[in-house]
């Protein structure tokens, strides 16, 4: 069970919050003010208003202890950088996500310890322009990453990650051998190779990778087609 | 018999209307002298320069040496040269068989005999107001060989910058008159002074010499070969030169002054000459962090797009990374039909910081355009549904955002190779290849993506229909979008093949 907390309310928190549910586990909004607290539970929010900037109230929620992941989503990108490395300084373990405004904050965060940053004004500015460049690419990717409905009929395909368990059917094998294109009508998208390096390795360029217990392969297709590989990965 | 010269003027003013020909003839020597965003004027007002600048070299070297026969050849084919354009420009300063058949239509409708004196004069006034610019009478007079160092005043006519900067000082035409009486009066009194007490000085033979004097005192170049030799004329001179430092001063502060203040104004100009050479080019309204992250990414991927915004800190940052501006307000319709929306500028992107603003702008381009993108970003994930309800086709809110951040939570790895295909072009990019409209039908084999590297996702046919994981066997049909994932140089190289495969 996951415990997540989101400090200070703001416009993204409140999406995130619409988007997170209980389907992750406990979520627990973190309000730096009054007005914030106000506007929280006036949108149906139950926050706790406490000052985050200050030690012990961090230990106080939990971190170090039972909070799994850290969201900090303020407005302001100082306190966003003063939260973090506080975090950090109490956890080496928290995920810790944060949100920077400029590529310079977004540095900065990072070397605070933050695990992701993420800035909307990339995000944004990436979109618009893939929106103009190439859209239907966009498209797919947008339909098979997020559930939400879209213009394209993509008839249910998602994006799924398979950890491969020691021993199973398809540990050490190739990917050639396995030939999950045609046998499972799936593509692998790539693979996160546990042994080798934390990093993410496309399947292009005449890639032929063996896989081992541990790996994480990321596979797109159809849901029960997945779930019938998922099967042999166990 | 004035009828039939009428009946056979009008049609012949007719025919030379209808005529394709005729016009395509006219209007590229007109292009070519007038049009500064046609792209053939800059070649030509570069090659007129040069053969000014040889003709008038030949003259100074004629002078003294002899040039000998070629140099005396190429004199001659320059005269031919500048006669013809000097014809070119009289026939396309103003259409005559427009005039005619307006005037003769008018008269059959009203049954009267057309009046010729009047028609004639109307078109001699017409023609007239070419000859008579002074422009033209350079033009016409440096035709003859020996007023040749007239020509190098003719350079003014091709060259942009000169005739920016006229057109600068112009603006200022009431102050510059003012001063040129002022000055033309301070020299005709100290001129007519010296004049009056130097009948003794034999070098002041004339008026002009006064004159002469006058005007190299007030400049304060002073070459000291005529002096006033008695106390009256030394009162003229000191009188000349306070009234010449106040004069100069004003004069040079006036000049100064203008060209700092209208300078912008004919970068601007430049700007929208070079818009007008961009054929299909993204609007981005607002230069804030969002809009400074999309120029850049527009730039390095060599697209076309001009930006406009309100803030001039900002224009300013925008023109410093070399990127086209405006200071404009893009919610207004008349800015964004300037920029002829729709037709040129193919899509616009409004990224204020105001959600007001952006369904303003929105608005704004829907109404000129049903066709154009639009793409809008909305601060307020509640103004998203107006901003798609005003006509905008995407919406780009913070809802987006904490997708990719919830997206992170539930699937990190993912979200990671996701983020790695759309975060820039340079390593690894998800593509959308089109397939050419006239092509043969090709399965999807003949492409051979597992030799280029690269790995498709899916088609896209025409209809919209998503055909997941194209076996080998499945047919590329023309039109169809190909989603692909490679390293830039090999989806090039698969673009190229799927160029090949289907004219094969």
């Amino acid at each position: 069970m996951r415990k997540i907390v989101i400090y200070d309310y703001s416009l993204v928190a409140k999406e995130l919050l619409a988007r997170l549910g209980s389907e992750f586990g406990e979520t627990v909004l973190v309000v730096n003010d009054d007005a914030g607290y106000e506007s929280a539970a006036r949108d149906g929010f139950h926050p706790i208003l406490m000052d985050l900037s200050n030690d012990e109230n961090l230990l106080k929620i939990g971190v170090g202890a039972s909070v799994s992941d850290f969201f900090c989503v303020s407005d302001d990108d100082d306190i966003n950088l003063f939260v973090t490395l506080s975090v950090r300084a109490i956890s080496s373990e928290t995920n810790i996500l944060a949100r920077a405004s400029d590529s310079d904050s977004k540095k900065k965060l990072m070397l605070a310890g933050a695990n992701e940053t993420i800035d909307f004004n990339e995000i944004g500015a990436n979109r618009a322009f893939h929106l103009l460049k190439r859209p239907t690419a966009l498209n797919f990717l947008d339909s098979i990453l997020y559930k939400d409905d879209n213009e394209l009929r993509t008839h249910g395909i998602r994006i799924s990650e398979i950890k491969v368990a020691q021993g199973s059917n398809v540990d050490k094998k190739t990917l050639f051998e396995l030939d999950i294109k045609n046998r499972y009508n799936l593509m692998v998208l790539g693979v996160l190779d546990n042994q080798i390096s934390k990093r993410f390795v496309f399947n292009v360029n005449s890639f032929n990778h063996t896989i081992d217990a541990g790996d994480v392969l990321v596979v797109i297709g159809k849901s029960e087609e997945i779930e019938r590989f998922r099967s042999e990965c166990i | 018999m004035g009828n039939f010269f009428a009946d056979t003027l009008l049609k012949t003013a007719y025919r030379l209307d209808t005529s394709s020909g005729y016009a395509a003839t006219k209007s590229f020597f007109k292009n070519l002298f007038l049009n500064d965003s046609y792209r053939y004027k800059k070649y030509f007002d570069y090659s007129m320069i040069v053969i000014v600048f040889l003709t008038v070299g030949i003259y100074l070297y004629d002078i003294r040496d002899n040039a000998g026969e070629l140099l005396r050849l190429f004199e001659i084919f320059a005269i031919l040269l500048f006669s013809a354009e000097y014809l070119l420009r009289f026939w396309v300063h103003s259409d005559v068989h427009t005039i005619i058949i307006a005037k003769l239509e008018e008269c059959e409708e009203l049954r009267i005999s057309p009046n010729w004196r009047e028609l004639s004069w109307i078109i001699i006034k017409n023609k007239l107001s070419f000859m008579l610019h002074p422009m033209s009478i350079v033009d016409l007079l440096s035709i003859h060989p020996e007023l040749r160092p007239l020509r190098l005043f003719k350079i003014f006519r091709y060259s942009e910058i000169t005739r920016g900067l006229f057109s600068v000082l112009a603006t200022k035409k009431y102050e510059f008159g003012v001063l040129f009486i002022i000055i033309s009066m301070t020299v005709f009194i100290a001129s007519s002074m010296f004049y009056v007490f130097e009948t003794a000085n034999p070098k002041v033979a004339t008026y002009f010499d006064a004159v002469y004097w006058a005007v190299i005192t007030i400049a304060t170049v002073g070459y000291g070969d005529m002096v006033p030799s008695t106390v009256e004329s030394k009162v003229a001179s000191i009188f000349l030169v306070f009234a010449g430092l106040g004069v100069i001063a004003m004069l040079t502060s006036l000049v100064t002054t203008t060209l700092g203040q209208r300078i912008s104004a004919v970068r601007e100009q430049k700007s929208h000459q070079h818009i007008g050479k961009l054929h299909d080019f993204a609007l981005v309204c607002g230069f804030g962090k969002m809009g400074e992250e999309l120029c850049a990414r527009l730039h390095d991927a060599k697209m076309d797009f001009v930006v406009l915004e309100v803030d001039r800190n900002r224009t300013e940052r925008a023109k410093s990374l070399g990127y086209k501006v405006f200071y404009a307000d893009a919610s207004k319709v008349e800015t964004l039909k300037t920029l002829e929306v729709g037709q040129k500028a193919t899509s616009v992107i409004a990224l204020t910081k105001s959600d007001i603003t952006n369904i303003s702008i929105v608005l704004a381009a829907r109404s000129i355009s049903k066709t154009v993108k639009i793409i809008s970003k909305a601060n307020d994930t509640k103004n998203e549904q107006k901003m798609l309800f005003a006509g905008a086709d995407e919406t780009i809110g913070l809802g987006l955002g904490a997708q990719v951040l919830a997206q992170f939570l539930s699937s990190p790895i993912s979200y990671q190779a996701i983020y790695e295909l759309i975060a820039d072009d340079k390593h690894l990019l998800a593509e959308e290849l089109f397939v050419p409209t006239a092509m043969q039908e090709v399965r999807m084999e003949a492409l051979e993506a597992e030799h280029f590297g690269c790995l498709i996702l899916a088609i896209v046919r025409n209809s919209g229909e998503l055909l997941f994981n194209p076996s080998a066997d499945t047919a590329i049909l023309p039109n169809d979008k190909i989603i692909a994932i490679g390293r830039p140089k090999r989806i090039e190289g698969l673009k190229l093949k799927l160029l090949k495969v289907s004219h094969a």
